[in-house]
């Protein structure tokens, strides 16, 4: 029952955003007999370190899709301070509204039904452009980021280039 | 005699038939338990029962509340490994702070449905992975960001380098109709994902060309 109505929300989702995306993103699934898995592209910032590159990321989502959150994971090198070495990506969005690892974030800012795979990877732009730092998942990149600006963009520019190739 | 007789005649009939009722009773069961425990184990062994997979979801969930660093992938493999007990993977994450990721290289362009991923885990030997390369995992970036292909061999697009700025004026934007069929889907998002990586590439390697120039 619920697996029906994740599969009509998530080709609704994919839809929409192939009808019009924001301007910066592209997702979808990775193929259409599995909803469940998607892959996306985010644009990096503007008058950030990341501006210029594109930074790859899949997303799994639950069976009870849109109940719960899906799980987003870059599947490039990422050098952030909220992503882990693995990829995973740690925002508030993504957060079901039980848990709260960390206890501080408002129930608003996680995730609810009523937000969308478009209102995520917004998020996920906006975090990439300024870091939480309350919420450090990449120890390495929070330091960087906090003790060394210019060493910081460094590193993401090098993670940049080598995402596109070059 | 009529007093003598019945009784005797009671105790080998009221003997008899509850022996007889007894051994039907447990003939019954006995032949039950056979069918009952030789079933599921003969289709369990050609597939995880949705029962048990949703099982190890709900443990590798639980598990990866607590570590969400530690990558799924790695969480289900060391639960496979010792039977699916929480604490002793906790244990073993605490003790070492980290668990050894299994041996299938995670690669990301070709996602598999997740069904067949299932599948395929329990039977890969788990032996290998009991000796965790240590330093892998300690250090992490260098070998997981290893794995990773760039966008431009992952999604094939070296033909496509030579393309002046003309081709992602002319694919099809971004609004519009949603195409009807799926494959038709398929290839408007691959499209619009293509372009976006070229685009991307043109505008660093301009940046370059800008930056070059100034100094």
């Amino acid at each position: 029952m619920s697996f029906a109505a994740a599969n009509k929300r998530l080709l609704k989702e994919y839809k929409a955003l192939l009808r019009e995306s924001p301007e910066g993103i592209v997702a979808g699934p990775v193929d259409e007999s599995n909803l469940f898995e998607w892959e996306c592209l985010i644009q990096g910032p503007d008058e950030t370190p990341f501006e210029g590159g594109v930074f790859p990321a899949t997303l799994s989502f639950p069976k009870d899709y849109p109940l719960n959150p899906p799980k987003m994971k870059f599947t490039c090198e990422m050098f952030h301070p909220n992503v882990y070495k693995d990829g995973t990506v740690c925002i508030s969005i993504l957060h079901s509204p039980g848990d709260d690892p960390n206890q501080y974030e408002d129930a608003s800012e996680r995730w609810s039904p009523i937000q969308s795979v478009e209102k995520i990877l917004i998020s996920v732009m906006s975090m990439l452009a300024e870091p939480n730092d309350e919420s450090g998942a990449n120890i390495d990149a929070s330091k960087v980021w906090r003790d060394n600006k210019e060493e910081y963009s460094r590193r993401v520019r090098q993670c940049a280039r080598k995402v596109l190739g070059l | 005699m009529s007093s003598h007789t019945s009784p005797s005649s009671d105790s080998t009939a009221g003997l008899g038939l509850p022996q007889v009722a007894a051994c039907l009773l447990v003939g019954y069961f006995v032949f039950r338990w056979f069918f009952k425990t030789t079933d599921p184990s003969s289709s369990a062994a050609q597939r995880p029962s949705p029962v048990d997979s949703r099982r190890l979801q709900q443990q590798v969930d639980v598990i990866r509340g607590m570590f969400p660093q530690i990558s799924a992938g790695a969480v289900q493999a060391e639960l496979i490994r010792n039977g699916g007990s929480i604490e002793i993977t906790t244990e073993k994450i605490l003790t070492n702070g980290f668990l050894p990721e299994p041996p299938a290289p995670v690669t990301p362009a070709p996602v598999p449905p997740p069904a067949q991923v299932a599948a395929a885990r329990p039977s890969v030997p788990t032996q290998r992975r009991v000796a965790p390369p240590a330093t892998s995992s300690a250090s992490g970036s260098n070998t997981i960001l290893s794995q990773y292909s760039d966008l431009i061999t992952r999604y094939n697009l070296h033909n496509r380098l030579q393309e002046g700025d003309a081709s992602a004026v002319a694919g099809p934007g971004g609004k519009g109709k949603a195409p009807a069929t799926k494959s038709d889907r398929q290839l408007a998002h691959h499209s619009k994902r293509d372009d976006m990586i070229l685009a991307a590439r043109r505008r660093i390697q301009e940046m370059d060309r800008v930056a070059a120039g100034q100094s």
